[in-house]
């Protein structure tokens, strides 16, 4: 939810600070960034099922979750022209295919239909990530 | 001397609970292997092994010779897709440049009549964008040059320029971006370890257990600095022999010495910073919350990344009093271009200098915090 509120404040300062004008499906943007949210926020719980202090998954979170979304989303290069152990991270990090999803409304103009596998992606690993956390908290309680 | 033996000792205890973090140490482990090695070689600023996609209408022997004249370092090997597609692989971000040549392209070029060759280009990717066409322009005139006998050559110029590329004469991406990410990686430990574990004694409540022995706040923000310094002073060496420079090759001519006491006097900057973050923050999701805003533009803004020159001039002036910027270029000096003391010592009293005025700041906040 806050992050949400985050989202809409970023909106703001996009469309008004940097005059970036919006082309595509803004409902695809909306699901889109909820469904990365929650896959982010499932992520944060995935990882406080096996650290054991705040500072590990301060770190864990850091260092499993940030840096790599950072560097593998095609945020600085391109994902389709990373390799080797980038390109694994790239693929199976939430984060390439929501960059995905908002360069694709915002400059593509492009909606749902030339989406699609996104938003699939994301959806299957929104379950993954949940399934390993419930699974994992169960062993933590035998 | 009891002061400095205080200051032995509380660290070793900051040292003991971390070894108690198994968690916590294989984490820092993976930051100074996994997370310098994968990114600097995967990725980069540089237009490498970019992707391409073709539509050949042409069929002739000189669009396949355009085709088989795109390769690597630059370029994936080029995938053919239909013109139908072309618009729907750049939708979904598969390939940053289509080329299209037309049906006819070879014969209205012999027959002198201009054929046009289409490249579509995803600017969404745009460090690849600009160079990577200029590259693949390069690229298909030479090609029709070659074909085409009795083209002026482009290098037929009365003069010649010799470059002359220092450092790294190849223009190995990963060599210098390792050091990049070594050093983010220092800054993000060096500031999260000190300012998580004061956060936690401040929740605990066992800061003030500490005031209560006689000890004094100095002694007790010197040892959390030199303990999380510690750690992360070894990782960040063990890093450099290991993933620097034995894992990706990177040369390194400069003096390991060096480095070793400019990453020393980094970490006592950056630390500092930390404590004082701690002492900002009610509780450890605060401190990391507040961190994030810190670290990231400190560590992307630090010159290594995109030259400091290139930045907007007010920007220049903020990341002055950044330890991070100093750092790196220290560490490029030293590392890559063999500095000696001579050359980095601007650099040396800059981060001593601002790892001052933080570790004041933390004692300030730290008095009044818990007095």
């Amino acid at each position: 939810m806050i992050t949400l509120i985050t989202f809409i404040i970023l909106l703001v300062v996009i469309k008004f600070l940097f005059h970036i004008p919006f082309r595509g499906s803004f409902s695809a943007l909306i699901v889109g960034t909820v469904l990365y949210i929650i896959t982010s926020t499932g992520i944060g719980l995935l990882i406080s099922t096996f650290t054991r202090t705040q500072i590990a998954s301060l770190v864990a979170a850091f260092a499993l979750t940030l840096v790599p979304s950072f560097e593998f989303s095609g945020l600085i290069s391109p994902a389709s022209s990373l390799v080797g152990g980038a390109e694994v991270f790239s693929r199976i990090f939430p984060a390439r295919y929501f960059v995905n999803i908002s360069v694709g409304t915002f400059t593509k103009a492009i909606g749902f239909t030339e989406l699609a596998w996104n938003f699939v992606f994301l959806l299957v690993a929104y379950i993954t990530i949940q399934t390993l956390t419930v699974l994992l908290l169960k062993k933590q309680e035998i | 001397m009891r002061k400095l033996r205080h200051i032995y000792r509380l660290g070793l205890k900051e040292l003991i609970s971390f070894l108690h973090d198994y968690v916590l140490i294989i984490l820092v482990i993976y930051c100074f292997t996994v997370m310098v090695i994968v990114p600097s070689r995967g990725t980069g600023l540089q237009v490498r092994n970019s992707s391409v996609a073709y539509v050949d209408e042409d069929q002739s022997p000189l669009s396949r010779r355009i085709i088989n004249s795109i390769q690597m370092p630059f370029f994936q090997t080029p995938r053919a897709i239909t013109y139908h597609d072309i618009n729907q692989v750049l939708d979904r971000a598969e390939y940053i440049f289509v080329l299209h040549i037309p049906s006819g392209f070879q014969k209205d070029l012999l027959s002198g009549k201009n054929p046009d060759i289409r490249i579509d280009v995803d600017a969404t990717a745009i460090g690849h964008a600009k160079l990577g066409t200029t590259y693949l322009t390069r690229m298909i005139n030479q090609e029709i040059e070659s074909f085409l006998p009795g083209i002026r050559k482009a290098d037929d110029l009365p003069m010649q320029v010799n470059i002359r590329v220092m450092y790294n004469p190849n223009r190995e991406n990963s060599w210098f971006m390792s050091m990049v990410f070594l050093t983010h990686m220092i800054t993000l430990l060096a500031i999260i370890l000190p300012a998580a574990a004061l956060v936690k004694e401040k929740e605990r409540g066992t800061v003030e257990h500490l005031l209560v022995m006689p000890l004094v706040p100095v002694e007790i923000i010197l040892a959390k600095v030199w303990a999380n310094s510690f750690i992360v002073a070894m990782g960040a060496m063990f890093s450099l022999f290991f993933a620097v420079k034995w894992i990706i090759g990177s040369p390194i001519h400069g003096s390991t010495t060096l480095f070793f006491f400019g990453t020393v006097v980094f970490l006592y900057a950056t630390t500092a910073l930390g404590v004082f973050l701690a002492t900002i923050a009610k509780n450890q999701p605060q401190a990391g919350l507040l961190s994030m805003p810190i670290i990231v533009p400190i560590a992307i803004l630090d010159g290594g990344t995109t030259p400091l020159e290139s930045m907007p001039r007010f920007l220049q002036i903020v990341m002055k009093f950044a330890p991070t910027t100093h750092y790196s270029e220290l560490c490029s000096r030293v590392l890559f271009r063999d500095a000696g003391i001579g050359d980095v010592w601007v650099q040396f009293l800059a981060i001593a200098a601002i790892g001052t005025v933080l570790f004041a700041g933390a004692m300030i906040r730290f008095r009044a915090t818990f007095r």
